[in-house]
């Protein structure tokens, strides 16, 4: 098992003395604001800004008319054409027509951001609404409002192995069942933020970003802007949060650089709550339909998954509807499989990427799908995972939609948690059980592929690392991945270290800054680790070898005689030779002869193995896990309380425990929210109902359970480092488990979870019929 | 740009010669947990902004016979008050179980819960459970006005300009009492919250129920019983479950982004039997 080294700079989150983009703040700042759209769907007839321009001498109002001419199509994060989308143009501000509340209409800039807000507040508007739609039903109907030329269904496939209809039809047992997923969304703790610094002399904008990939943010706002790629430098400063929420294509990205470049100021942007929960990030209905045997094999799963995406944007969130599909079904062994899904579009906001890529809803629909079979046949639901997963020896084994799973050893995964949750303890604890508050216990498997990379775009599976080592013998890592709050800097400085042999508290990780790391795709995909410390391993082990070759020559030793240890030459006997200190100044001065030339510089670029290069998407591998949920529900209230999580993880080796710790920690507080809390709800009118923290509820630090986790590692064949990525697991898993706990302990009132998330009236509507009537009067 | 003044009046008299020189345009800060965040999301812009903090409406007196509760009162001062674990426990029990952290706790006052009228706040149904009085200060001088009347959501437009002082009620201390509070999560509002009590007398003890979220002001049930509740048998509390889902049965019912009237129908006379239970438990 690895070590517990732990978080660089976690004090100084902690206590408040990180710098964020919001704590970047140039002379002569300015900042903007966004006039929004309080309808659905309707027609700008006229934008009037008089009245807002004299509220102080510092405020100016920017209309469609006026930025359109300067401004491009906003780059596609993901080109919609790769999945078989159709493309389509988008621009920072519609120019006649606005398709959902929240859609920016005009931009203000004043010197003082409440000053921005109260300006933008008093813009004038003229609409003319229109009929709008806010779910699929409507939107599919053949009399809906068309919200693009080609329709309303902006995406559609089928994927799937053998016949799933006679299967079905074969079948001695078959269930339909349907779940229904809510809108939810990342809602990190730091929302996004933009400063835009243009400096008109040498025609250069600097642009500081809290953001996930900051090298294709540069090419996007480049673009937008009709500017060279190389006239902007993009800088990520430490970012509190991001889930795929800061991944690109935003229609504020552009905008904040050129009213930096019309006004020549600074020009600062940082997204309100409120802004921040318009984006979307899940919304999915399941109609599944299995067939099984008696002993619970499974031989046909068909799943109709149909996702309300919005309105797309230039971010790469509606692809996540594709990613639900490819994901099943999951790593169970199921020889005939039948996957429709459709991407839908109504007159809500867009969604982007949130953690787990749609991946997470695809876990939720198939344990459901499982559990359903145990409840059918009244067998326990470990059982009939223990009967359909997918086998050590069955791996690698490719899967409907051409993923190749890459390793793992699932059915040992689950019998260590129902181990480590003592399940036949909790099991007899809870046939004794009386009263109205009862105790429910689920478990789901999770497989998550991570580290994807996407021909033709510019979401790729390989990744720089640059290794430096100074005269003084500092040692500075620059990458071409980010951190977004999790500690990848911290996983990639003991990467470093390990490889070269010092201190891994004295490296030096410099992430996000588009002149001075190397090219990199940035954060997404539980790739920073995978990818980003392969290539931290590379070049550093380059160096490595560099540094003994010319300590050897100054040594008058073979290099294979020698290590580095601690930051110095080290004989076989571990005898001190000399320091890095020592050996670089003297390299970097001449004063030490060696075939070795200064500068000590090295970098590499590092793809993992096991990719079908004639496949458009892949991943080169796919981490797994057991959670195990126990649950009390208020049979009176529907209330829901989740007492323990037990997780058993695979994300094959684990670099440091605590920073993988940490990251299933996240995810299972982001999997109750799922679970239980999180929804964002619309108004008839399409404007968002609970846009806020005190409305949009999401797991605190008292809803949260005692959380258990143990590791069990298959290290990847396909990764350097045989990790697999561990950044999108976790949330799926914990949304199915606490749903299926939540059914478990109304298993005598025969209710079905067919709905998330688990609201207390949810919850009681579940149980009977007449309760359902009374709770939704 | 318009401007906004703000004021730190040093007296309840001062305050509320403020409110009273522009009503309309004058915003009273209890802690400002709900008002400041709300002027921020308002489009409504505020003129005046009189802050209660050196107003002197921060303390709580107890006396044998009396409560008072001055009206910027946070939660953390009702915590620290000990002598309320007596006179008056629901309204300790109450303040312990604020949520939102040490921000609210310190900063938010009761006061400010109250003249929000927000009917899933903690405080409404246990100031009326406790049978509190809001001791309402304007122009003319000092008035008492039963607190249900107050909580009332037309008080504010039908009554001169004013500023909540405190609020005042009899000690409770014989008084068996419970109250208990149904969330959706621990970092928001109530769903409903029930406070119950038991008063003797001359014909039998009554059981009032206090009911918050269902309605502004909170709905009161009150079950004569015709003898005392111990002698009622265990039969007391399906009685008062009951009379509370008749009584609820007729009343328009509060909804929100939580939780729709009829779960709060459905749940609420729960809700009630059970804090009736716990303070029957011996």
């Amino acid at each position: 098992m690895a070590e517990q080294k732990g978080y660089l700079g976690a004090l100084a989150r902690v206590t408040g003395e990180t710098s964020y983009v919001n704590d970047v703040n140039p002379p002569g700042l300015l900042h903007m604001a966004v006039v929004r759209s309080p309808h659905p769907h309707a027609e700008i007839l006229g934008v009037h800004k008089a009245e807002a321009e004299q509220l102080h001498p510092s405020v100016r109002v920017f209309t469609a008319q006026e930025l359109l001419p300067r401004l491009n199509p906003i780059p596609h994060f993901l080109e919609p054409t790769v999945f078989g989308a159709r493309h389509f143009d988008i621009y920072p501000l519609p120019s006649e027509r606005v398709r959902y509340v929240g859609e920016p209409v005009a931009v203000v800039v004043a010197d003082s951001r409440w000053r921005a807000v109260a300006a933008a507040r008093a813009v004038r508007v003229d609409y003319r609404p229109l009929p709008a739609v806010l779910s699929p039903e409507e939107s599919l109907r053949d009399d809906a409002p068309q919200l693009s030329p080609e329709g309303n269904v902006f995406m559609a496939n089928r994927i799937g192995t053998g016949d799933a209809t006679t299967a079905l039809r074969q079948a001695p047992y078959r269930l339909r069942e349907t779940l229904s997923i809510q809108r939810y969304t990342s809602a990190p703790l730091e929302t996004r933020g933009y400063v835009a610094v243009w400096d008109a002399s040498s025609r250069r904008l600097t642009y500081h970003a809290s953001c996930q990939n900051p090298h294709q943010l540069r090419a996007s706002v480049a673009t937008a802007l009709g500017l060279a790629e190389s006239d902007v430098h993009v800088l990520t400063p430490a970012v509190g949060g991001s889930f795929g929420l800061k991944m690109h294509g935003h229609p504020e990205e552009p905008l904040v650089a050129l009213l930096s470049i019309i006004t020549g100021r600074p020009v600062k942007w940082i997204e309100d709550r409120s802004e921040c929960l318009l984006i979307g990030g899940r919304e999915q209905t399941h109609e599944f339909e299995v067939g099984f045997e008696a002993d619970g094999t499974i031989v046909a799963f068909r799943d109709r998954v149909v996702a309300d995406v919005g309105i797309p944007g230039a971010t790469l969130g509606w692809a996540m509807a594709r990613l639900s599909a490819t994901t099943l079904p999951s790593g169970y062994r199921i020889p005939n499989v039948d996957i429709e899904y459709q991407a839908v579009m109504t007159n809500k906001p867009p969604w982007n990427a949130t953690r787990g890529y749609g991946k997470e809803s695809a876990i939720v629909a198939m344990e459901r799908v499982v559990d359903m079979i145990a409840r059918e046949l009244g067998i326990d639901p470990v059982d009939v995972r223990r009967r359909n997963l997918l086998t050590a020896a069955e791996l690698p084994h490719k899967m409907p939609a051409g993923f190749q799973i890459d390793s793992g050893d699932y059915l040992t995964v689950l019998e260590k948690a129902v181990e480590l949750a003592s399940y036949d303890e909790a099991r007899a604890r809870q046939r004794e059980e009386t009263g109205h508050v009862r105790t429910g216990i689920g478990v789901a498997f999770e497989m998550t592929p991570e580290a994807g990379g996407i021909k033709g775009t510019m979401v790729q599976d390989y990744e720089s690392a640059t290794v430096r080592v100074a005269p003084t013998g500092a040692v500075t890592l620059l990458s071409g991945v980010t951190s977004p709050g999790g500690g990848n800097d911290s996983g990639l400085a003991q990467v470093v270290a390990a490889s070269l042999g010092v201190p891994w508290r004295e490296v030096r990780v410099i992430q996000g800054d588009t002149d001075m790391c190397p090219y990199g795709f940035g954060n997404y995909s539980g790739r920073s680790t995978l990818i980003g410390g392969g290539a931290a391993h590379l070049a550093a082990t380059r160096m490595r070898e560099k540094l003994l070759t010319a300590a050897a020559d100054h040594l008058g030793r073979s290099a294979e005689e020698l290590d580095l240890r601690d930051s110095a030459v080290v004989d076989a006997d571990g005898t001190q030779l000399m320091t890095l200190a020592e050996l670089s100044r003297g390299l970097y001065s001449g004063v030490i002869a060696s075939s070795v030339t200064p500068p000590l510089e090295i970098t590499e670029t590092y793809r993992p193995g096991g990719v079908d290069a004639s496949k458009a998407h892949n991943y080169p591998s796919f981490s797994n896990g057991v959670y195990i949920a126990t649950v009390e529900v208020d049979t009176l209230t529907g209330v829901v309380k989740v007492r323990e999580i037990h997780a058993v993880h695979d994300c094959g080796r684990v670099l440091d425990q605590v920073l993988v710790d940490g990251q299933i920690h996240g995810a299972i507080a982001m999997g109750i929210g799922g679970a239980l809390f999180e929804e964002q709800r619309y108004a008839p009118d399409g404007n968002l109902l609970n846009d806020r923290f005190k409305a949009y509820l999401m797991a605190r630090a008292n809803d949260m359970p005692t959380i258990t986790i143990a590791h069990h590692e298959t290290p990847s064949p396909n990764s350097l480092l045989g990790t697999k990525g561990a950044g999108e697991a976790g949330i799926g898993g914990t949304v199915a488990a606490v749903a299926s706990a939540v059914e478990d302990a109304l298993a005598g009132f025969g209710a079905r979870v067919r709905e998330l998330p688990l609201t207390p009236p949810r919850v009681l509507a579940a149980m009977d019929a007449r309760t359902r009537e009374e709770v939704s009067s | 740009m318009s401007t906004m003044t703000y004021h730190a009046p040093e007296s309840a008299e001062e305050a509320v010669g403020l409110v009273a020189e522009d009503p309309e345009g004058t915003v009273v800060l209890g802690g400002g947990t709900f008002a400041v965040p709300a002027l921020r999301r308002s489009p409504r812009v505020a003129r005046r902004v009189v802050d209660l903090r050196r107003a002197g409406l921060g303390t709580v007196t107890v006396t044998e016979d009396e409560v008072t509760v001055g009206a910027t009162t946070s939660y953390s001062r009702l915590i620290a008050t000990a002598e309320l674990d007596e006179a008056a426990p629901i309204l300790a029990t109450m303040a312990r179980g604020i949520t939102g952290g040490a921000s609210i706790r310190n900063q938010g006052t009761v006061g400010g819960a109250l003249c929000h009228r927000m009917p899933n706040a903690d405080s409404p149904g246990v100031f009326v459970a406790l049978g509190a009085e809001a001791v309402v200060r304007t122009e003319a001088g000092e008035e008492r006005v039963p607190l249900t009347e107050f909580l009332e959501p037309s008080y504010v437009d039908t009554h001169p300009p004013h500023v909540l002082e405190a609020l005042r009620f009899p000690a409770v201390r014989s008084v068996r009492q419970g109250y208990r509070k149904l969330k959706v999560a621990q970092g928001t509002w109530p769903i409903v919250t029930a406070a119950v009590r038991i008063d003797p007398g001359e014909h039998g003890d009554t059981v009032t129920v206090v009911l918050g979220g269902i309605a502004r002001p909170p709905v009161v049930v009150e079950v004569p019983l015709g003898t005392s509740v111990d002698q009622a048998g265990p039969d007391v509390v399906d009685t008062v479950r009951e009379r509370v889902r008749e009584d609820l049965a007729g009343r328009e019912i509060w909804t929100d982004e939580f939780a729709p009237a009829g779960y709060r129908r459905v749940v609420a006379p729960r809700v009630a039997a059970g804090v009736l239970e716990e303070v029957l438990a011996p």
